[in-house]
């Protein structure tokens, strides 16, 4: 659960830059963004005026603009309007957040199997549900102690 | 599933030398399968509870299998997971664990969106999944059966047939007793 405040535009609009990442890259970049909007929405808007959002110098961009970043990041255009409770998708979010940092872990172990010093190489499993993150992570954690890593 | 399915997986487990506990129990049959592989079989029991539904994870590293098991689920069930993940090891499937966009659902988030997040790599196809449930169904029938030894289904090898004949009527009758 996200901690951080979302109650501003700007806030929410960081937190979007910081939670949905392309998958292996940084952030975002306010070009990328404007650029994917231009291609994919057939809409007009310029890197400058996202960046103005991100720090605050617009505090009450234009709706349609508003609508557009929120198609872009995959999430209710309401979540940026400060429409209703931001909770809810920012609780979705984190959840990414955490699937993504388990992937990044099984990857590693995975990255691992020709090191000889790292033991943990391959993982099976069915499919994943958020809910299954935790006991994937946990798993690994037990894993790891019997093999006497870390 | 189809009869020449069927007996597919009765030929993987002729060749892979495998044998049935009679009478059966998963665990047993796990100790059997790590023998033959000549690797130590952990089974961890955790709670799964805060999973959807009771699940099972299989982890193999250099040194050793894990197979996670609910241990709060119904024994029929946790049964049938362990023998599920032991039948990918049998399998020799070389998946890995796949955590793509289709296997999480939410709410709000659209779900293109979470794929380039995710990224794409589903590295475990279902392919796998089927041939597992598959050869732990098989199984499974040899165990009700109180069959020992997959019985060959051709006639070719008629020595073994022979064998498999007295040994499974041995161990019906012992279940009687």
């Amino acid at each position: 659960m996200s901690e951080r405040s979302l109650d501003s535009m700007r806030d929410r609009l960081n937190y979007l830059f910081e939670t949905v990442r392309p998958a292996g890259k940084p952030r975002y970049s306010v070009r990328e963004v404007a650029e994917a909007i231009k291609r994919d929405q057939d809409f007009d808007i310029s890197a400058a005026y996202i960046n103005y959002i991100c720090t605050g110098e617009r505090e009450n961009p234009g709706v349609q603009q508003v609508r557009a970043l929120a198609q872009f990041f995959g999430v209710p255009a309401a979540f940026l309007l400060g429409e209703g409770d931001p909770g809810q998708v920012a609780r979705e979010l984190d959840q990414l957040r955490a699937a993504v940092r388990i992937k990044e872990r099984m990857q590693a172990a995975d990255d691992a199997m020709n090191d000889p010093g790292v033991r943990v190489v391959a993982l099976k499993a069915r499919g994943l549900s958020p809910s299954h993150l935790k006991l994937v992570s946990a798993m690994l954690d037990q894993v790891r102690e019997i093999e006497g890593l870390d | 599933m189809r009869a020449r399915e069927v007996r597919r997986y009765e030929q993987m487990l002729r060749e892979l030398d495998i044998t049935i506990p009679v009478p059966f129990d998963a665990r047993s049959f796990g100790e059997h399968i790590a023998a033959k592989r000549g690797r130590p079989l952990h089974i961890l029991p955790m709670d799964t509870s805060e999973a959807v539904a009771p699940c099972g994870l299989w982890m193999a590293t250099a040194k050793a299998d894990y197979v996670v098991v609910d241990e709060r689920a119904p024994a029929v069930l946790r049964e049938h997971i362990l023998l599920h993940e032991l039948a990918h090891m049998l399998c020799d499937h070389t998946g890995r664990l796949s955590l793509d966009a289709t296997d999480l659902s939410f709410e709000f988030l659209d779900p293109a969106m979470v794929e380039r997040v995710l990224g794409r790599t589903s590295r475990y196809p279902d392919e796998q999944e089927r041939e597992a449930e598959g050869l732990a169904s098989v199984i499974s029938q040899f165990a009700a059966r109180r069959s020992p030894v997959p019985r060959p289904s051709d006639a070719a090898d008629e020595r073994t047939a022979a064998l498999d004949r007295v040994s499974s009527a041995l161990a019906a009758d012992r279940s009687w007793k």
